[in-house]
């Protein structure tokens, strides 16, 4: 021990830690009127009441949103030609071919099915020839 | 004689002589501690007064991994600092002979060495330095006490002592500046 730790040592007990009769009676007469907290055991059980309030003011913000009428803004048309672009003549002279397109699922199907017959037909050639 | 947590185990199965043999192993050396710590004498012993209340009503949190006195002194070292929260009186602007402390000590210790603790180093580093020089607890339990890291607690040790000492060889012992770190 360095003197440093001694110095401190010996300066502490110089300091007066005598129990005063008065604060030790308080404080006898204070743990005589408690007792140690027993320890809650699982869960923290939140009271009941919390759960129905938050209930409550989850429903009545639903129904709030629900009623509140937003008016809905004008429906703007966003594809309009202006007036003009009738009135102005076409440099280009466009001859459109209309091309007729048949639905792809159709042709798609009709493809299938053939092939499907094909393969049904070289089986059944397979069959008779191995029979 | 009983070792601590075989008080409190006795304590807790309704044997109230057993804490209030934990309260008279603990007392002195509590009161003395606080004293250092508080800023005033009747500051101390409305903490002392706390402590042991918050002992007694929370025994049953008590962790046995625990030494009984760390745990102990964690509660106090957290009720004083409650209190210094509420304070107006700061130990930092008293000097010399205007440290309450000095009523706790006889005429001739006017040099006591926790005086100018007081003065020169912050709160938590001359806790530190109490409850290790004086309570001689282990770093690790010292840490514990002040909620802090075991590196943190080494450090302050360290720096608390190297400042104690050029506080001394200065002569710095009516010194009205307070270096406060940590």
């Amino acid at each position: 021990m360095d003197k440093l730790q001694s110095r401190l040592r010996q300066d502490a007990a110089a300091i007066d830690a005598e129990v005063p009769d008065t604060l030790r009676e308080r404080l006898d007469a204070r743990l005589a009127d408690e007792r140690p907290q027993m320890p809650r055991t699982g869960r923290t059980a939140r009271p009941v009441w919390l759960g129905l309030a938050a209930a409550a003011g989850l429903a009545a913000v639903t129904w709030w949103v629900s009623t509140e009428r937003f008016s809905s803004p004008p429906a703007e048309s966003f594809a309009t030609t202006p007036q003009f672009v009738d009135a102005m003549p076409s440099p280009l002279d466009l001859r459109v071919k209309p091309v007729e397109l048949e639905e792809p699922l159709e042709v798609e199907l009709r493809s299938l099915r053939a092939d499907l017959e094909k393969v049904r037909s070289s089986i059944e050639q397979e069959l008779r020839s191995t029979l | 004689m009983s070792s601590d947590e075989q008080l409190v185990a006795a304590a807790l199965r309704g044997d109230d002589a057993a804490f209030h043999a934990l309260v008279a192993r603990y007392q002195e050396k509590l009161l003395r501690f606080l004293r250092t710590r508080c800023a005033t004498p009747a500051d101390a012993e409305d903490v002392f007064q706390e402590a042991f209340l918050d002992a007694w009503r929370y025994l049953y949190s008590f962790n046995p991994r625990w030494r009984f006195s760390t745990w102990l002194y964690r509660i106090a070292i957290r009720r004083a600092s409650r209190t210094e929260r509420r304070e107006t009186h700061r130990v930092d602007d008293v000097a010399g002979s205007d440290d309450p402390l000095v009523s706790c000590m006889a005429d001739s210790e006017r040099d006591n060495l926790w005086l100018v603790a007081r003065r020169t180093l912050s709160k938590e580093a001359c806790t530190a330095l109490w409850l290790y020089y004086v309570d001689e607890m282990p770093q690790k339990e010292v840490a514990r006490a002040l909620e802090r890291s075991l590196p943190w607690t080494k450090v302050t040790l360290l720096r608390a002592r190297r400042r104690l000492r050029a506080a001394l060889q200065a002569g710095d012992t009516d010194g009205k500046e307070r270096k406060a770190y940590g």
